[in-house]
């Protein structure tokens, strides 16, 4: 009951917000959607702290029926694969709503729609049946083509046109995928008792096949990211904070919760090429990334590139790999919502984004600029920071699996600090480029709260994974028995 | 496991009590102003209380301490613990570490004084003080690795110290990616032995690597890339083009990563991995040549160097290849015993350059002159330093030094043994011509003329270091020499396993005098020359210069290293990645705007609904939470869903035709 309370108190808060006075001005609108955001947070630490050690298989579980005679159920639980992004959905939405200092119209609507978002957001990473999956998929998408449609920059038609079509084919080719699972396997359409494959082969990787293009491009694995940039750009900061911080999560989500453990014969095929996927993702992202002009781009070529670990790890089959990809899909969430916040910070600020024109803002930015650098410390996989843990793991379990993939990815650390290290010397160092750039005002105390718990999250979380990793480990220990791997 | 929790406490708070001060100065260091260095000082010096005390231990009782906590645990899948593993060879690391670095810490309060970034420059000197230290007491290659990183990207911001000068940050970023490639390459190592081994612990590897499991080439290669990683730290060739312009941050900073941290990290890993390097003849023999060529070919080109602080940061490069070959030829406690002498006689240097810096605010050594006079502490430490990085005997790098050479030619690698002599030759010239230039003559700028001796609490760590210099080669003269009751302190601290003797068949060599004779005879040929081209008649140099241009810019170029590796690299990178955006927008890009085009129609009908007003918002929302309403409830709602996606591909289709 709780997961179902936590999935849908952000329905309630949208409504809440919808009915908000008229009159109310931004400031208590501001907070009163501040406190909405908190609560499924709460919720989600409550649970952490009560559950923490029985996440193997789904818990605190809600079974409806729905369309009985189709198996379709409104099955929600919670296990250690999906608890690590449900509660970062419930962060990250707190911490858009924190962030939203960019959005001056139109604010309740704007909580509102981001409200609905976070529903689709955290029911998928609950739902355990695969109609339920799909339709919180979807809900997440009218959501985003909105906040980016309405609220995005001069380009944002096009871009939220693009993105929805683009997505919306890919999650519609999975549906039928789905379908076609769940008619022929009873029909039944609850993931847990799908468990391990009951299929033929060959009718498991017939059916791997839609299920798998449409996750791989909601995540997005190049050549199938082409929506990803437009979109990114041209959406509000906060948006962004979402965007790139959850949404890639529900094609990678989607990889390890349905493709693995539900075809597990099915996708064996493909997974040489999703681990080749993972690494053209992480050397294709980077060198995309490295004369990348546009500051926000440039973390969104990082972003794509970072995934191509979650990719490769996934792919791996063994312990170690998926671990990793489970964790990194939380690291990668924490440094892209904290790089994404800042570049809105100096862009605000300076009134550009182009790398070429800013320069020297430590002198007056001192803690936008130490958390820009911590933040791309972070995306280069620095230790000290929770990236570097996700990221050897994947990389090594990637390696057992593909020996070639794992070094390319390993070579991949050259690439990153390349064009990061190249980000921070022309935006951070270096003289202050242009003499108004002197008087631009530091980070201040909203922004600081936006970005300081993302960055202390990335510091815990390397110095004790095991917050993480030893709740989604039973739960990656099931998969992996579905599988029958090691 | 024989320690008790007290000691295991203690050797915690060695690396610990630097990390902590990192944290203390980084979030509150603008209030403690000057105090900061006070608070370095005292956490820095008690951990060299500590390291001392870990000596004591491991030296009174002969066994290792070793103890680790859980970091990763999947159990059946893996685990990763952190821990701690302290031997002889670790208890010397940790005493050279934390002593060099609290003299650094001591002199930098003046040499920074002014710094803006004063309280911050402390805090990144004692984050990468902590690096090392754990570092030097890692027991496995993750933590190691961790470490290393952290090193890496201290000496990043200790370099970009002054980040507003743009050399200084490019000099930092370059640092930060040529290690990096050393980086990854040591990465692929450690995984390669995780894969074949399932453990990344040294002496778990060393045992899995005996009984069979990795073995030839995957063990030979797995080693080099082990080696490329401690080639990219410790500035081996080819990749030690980034140390020369290291020299962009603070000199004190020089002296830290030349003498103690950062590029002795990668020596001390290849030591540290001894026992498995030992398992493969192949590695053994790269790593020996790769440092006996970087000897020869660094001490090349610091012969020219006009600037003071790049010819001594040549001289790191070369002593480190000594230390390397050292390694390779089996000469295990030789190499570790000059790791020893150097960390006090280079640390010296530098802050003798520092000091000169300090008075007279230039690093060419061109514009000094006659500073004998004006700096006599400055002259004479660096005179003892001098003598020592040339192996003068009795001063301390005489006795490493030498036992190197004799290493390499009694184990018959004659070649090695003729490129290190030239190197001994080299070496004694080019830091006397450093000194002579400097310190000899008449003052050649007003600076020079100006320049006044450095205050007390710079030239105390120096006089301290001095005297190191000149002694520290006491601990460890080959036992029983020149008829003596001498014991060889260092090589019962630091010896090679019993694995590693077996394995290579190793025998202990007693002093040969006739190759000592010959080092030191060379040694002094190479000041007579320096003595003789710069001291009486200094215009007999610069017409040598001129009549072998071609070979004086070569080796002033730094055999053109930095050019052909941005003409081969940089730039082919750069327009690789330039070509792969133009690719992703023009490919990718248009076959998306193909689609967006055929579906423009939807768009163009969406569009009074996003500019319209708040009833139009108001009406979207409304439509978003009754489409989740009518899915959820909805009794049939899964042909609902079905309808929805069958419209949406046959859109799609039809809108593409368009």
């Amino acid at each position: 009951m709780i997961t179902t309370i936590t999935i849908f108190f952000p329905l309630l808060a949208a409504i809440v917000m919808g009915a908000l006075p008229r009159t109310m001005d931004a400031r208590a609108v501001r907070y009163t959607a501040l406190g909405l955001a908190a609560v499924p947070l709460l919720l989600v630490l409550y649970i952490y702290l009560a559950h923490r050690g029985d996440l193997g298989a789904p818990t605190l579980t809600q079974d409806l029926d729905w369309i009985k005679s189709f198996g379709i159920g409104y099955r929600v639980g919670l296990d250690g694969l999906g608890f690590g992004m449900f509660f970062l959905s419930a962060l990250l939405t707190l911490v858009a709503v924190v962030a939203s200092w960019d959005v001056r119209e139109n604010l309740k609507q704007y909580f509102a729609i981001l409200f609905v978002a976070e529903v689709g957001m955290l029911g998928v990473f609950a739902a355990q049946d695969l109609i339920l999956f799909y339709v919180f998929f979807e809900i997440t998408l009218i959501p985003m083509y909105l906040l980016v449609g309405v609220w995005g920059d001069e380009n944002r038609r096009p871009a939220a046109v693009k993105f929805f079509i683009y997505t919306f084919l890919g999650s519609t080719v999975m549906l039928a995928g789905f379908l076609a699972l769940g008619i022929l396997s009873g029909p039944n359409f609850s993931i847990e008792a799908l468990a391990g494959g009951g299929l033929s082969r060959g009718a498991q990787v017939a059916i791997a096949a839609p299920i798998l293009f449409g996750l791989l491009v909601k995540t997005p694995a190049v050549p199938l990211h082409s929506w990803l940039l437009d979109v990114y750009v041209s959406s509000p900061t906060s948006t962004n904070v979402v965007l790139s911080g959850i949404l890639p999560k529900l094609g990678t989500y989607g990889l390890l919760k349905v493709a693995l453990p539900l075809l597990p014969q099915g996708v064996e095929p493909y997974l040489p090429i999703i681990a080749a996927l993972g690494v053209v993702n992480i050397i294709y992202g980077s060198f995309v990334a490295f004369m990348q002009p546009d500051l926000k781009a440039l973390v969104a070529y990082s972003s794509i590139a970072t995934l191509g670990f979650i990719l490769l790890g996934a792919a791996s089959g063994n312990a170690l790999g998926i671990n990793g990809a489970v964790l990194q899909q939380v690291t990668h969430g924490l440094y892209s919502a904290l790089l994404f916040i800042l570049v809105g910070v100096i862009a605000a600020r300076t009134g550009t984004r182009n790398i070429r024109e800013l320069g020297g803002l430590a002198a007056s930015m001192p803690w936008a600029g130490a958390l820009l650098t911590i933040g791309a410390l972070a995306a280069m996989g620095m230790p000290g920071l929770a990236v570097f843990v996700s990221e050897f793991m994947t990389i090594m379990g990637g390696y057992v699996a593909f020996p070639i993939a794992g070094v390319l990815a390993a070579l991949g650390i050259i690439l990153s600090v390349m064009y990061l290290s190249y980000m921070v010397r022309r935006t951070v160092f270096g003289p202050i480029k242009r003499p108004e750039y002197e008087g631009v005002k530091d980070a201040g105390p909203v922004e600081m709260a936006a970005t300081v718990p993302l960055a202390f999250l990335l510091v815990l979380l390397f110095f004790f994974p095991g917050l993480l990793v030893n709740v989604q480990r039973p739960a990656v220990e099931l998969v992996l028995a579905a599988i029958g791997g090691s | 496991m024989t320690q008790s929790v007290g000691q295991q406490l203690i050797i915690a708070a060695i690396p610990g009590l630097p990390a902590i001060v990192f944290l203390v100065l980084a979030l509150f260091g603008r209030y403690l102003k000057e105090g900061a260095q006070y608070v370095a000082i005292f956490g820095v010096a008690t951990s060299l209380v500590f390291s001392a005390f870990a000596l004591y231990f491991v030296a009174r009782t002969g066994a290792p301490m070793d103890f680790a906590v859980n970091w990763i645990d999947l159990g059946p899948g893996g685990s990763f613990p952190i821990g701690v593993y302290v031997d002889g060879l670790a208890a010397m690391m940790l005493v050279v570490v934390c002593f060099v670095s609290l003299m650094v810490q001591l002199y930098s309060g003046a040499f920074m004084q002014d710094d803006k970034r004063f309280a911050w420059y402390y805090a990144v000197l004692n984050l990468f003080t902590a690096s090392m230290l754990g570092l030097v007491v890692a027991p496995n290659f993750i933590e190691l690795y961790i470490f290393w990183e952290l090193v890496g990207l201290c000496s990043y911001l200790l370099i970009g110290h002054w980040f507003e000068k743009p050399s200084a940050a490019k000099a930092a970023q370059k640092a930060f990616i040529v290690t990096r490639i050393g980086d990854a390459a040591l990465f692929i190592g450690i995984i390669m032995f995780w894969r074949s081994t399932g453990t990344t612990d040294f002496s778990a590897i060393s045992e899995a690597a005996a009984a069979g499991f990795i073995g030839g080439s995957v063990l030979t290669t797995a080693l080099i890339l082990v080696f490329v990683g401690a080639v990219g730290k410790s500035a081996q060739f080819p990749l030690h083009v980034w140390l020369p312009d290291a020299m962009e941050g603070p000199t004190p900073v020089s002296a830290l990563i030349h003498a103690a941290t950062m590029v002795a990290a990668g020596v001390y890993l290849v030591a540290r991995t001894y026992d498995i390097f030992v398992q493969s003849p192949g590695a053994l023999l790269v790593v020996a040549y790769i440092g006996g060529f970087t000897a020869l070919m660094a001490a090349t080109m610091a012969v020219v160097k006009k600037d003071m602080k790049r010819v001594i940061a040549y001289s790191t490069v070369s002593q480190l290849g000594y230390m390397m070959m050292a390694l390779g030829i089996g000469s295990y406690t030789a190499g570790m015993f000059h790791l020893f002498n150097h960390a006090f006689f280079k640390a010296l240097l530098f802050l003798g350059a520092g000091s000169i810096i300090y008075a007279m605010n230039s690093y060419n050594m061109f514009d000094m002159g006659g500073l004998r006079r004006r700096m006599p502490i400055t002259f004479w430490t660096m005179v003892l330093a001098g003598l020592s990085l040339a192996g003068i005997f009795p001063f301390s790098g005489f006795w490493s030094k030498d036992s190197i050479l004799a290493g390499a030619f009694e184990e018959h690698y004659y070649v090695l043994y003729a490129m290190a002599l030239i190197t001994v030759f080299l070496t004694a010239f080019y830091i006397f011509r450093a000194i002579f230039v400097a310190f000899m003559g008449e003052p050649r700028t007003e600076g020079a003329r100006d320049a006044v001796e450095s205050p007390s609490i710079m030239t105390g760590p120096m006089v301290i270091l001095a005297v190191l210099a000149v002694v520290s080669g006491l601990l460890g003269i080959p036992k029983g020499s020149f008829g003596l009751p001498i014991r060889d302190f260092f090589s019962s601290l630091v010896a090679p396993s019993a694995f590693t003797v077996e394995t290579l068949e190793l025998e202990t060599h007693s002093f040969n005098y006739v190759l000592g004779a010959i080092s030191v005879a060379v040694a002094l040929a190479g000041i007579g020359l320096a003595y003789a081209l710069y001291v009486p008649k200094p215009e007999r140099a610069a017409a040598l210069a001129r009549r072998f241009a071609p070979i004086h810019t070569f080796l002033d170029k730094g055999w053109y290293f930095d050019a052909i590796y941005d003409k081969l690299i940089v730039r082919r990178a750069m327009a690789l990645g330039r070509a792969t955006n133009v690719f992703d927008r023009r490919v990718f890009g248009s076959m998306v705007s193909g689609v967006g085009r055929g579906v423009s129609g939807l768009g163009e009908r969406l569009r009074p609904l996003q500019s319209g007003g708040a009833q139009n918002y108001a009406l979207f929302i409304l439509v978003s939470v009754l489409l989740i309403g009518v899915i959820v409830g909805a009794q049939y709602g899964f042909l609902l869903v079905a309808l929805i996606a069958a419209v949406t591909v046959g859109a799609v289709a039809i809108g593409a035709r368009l």
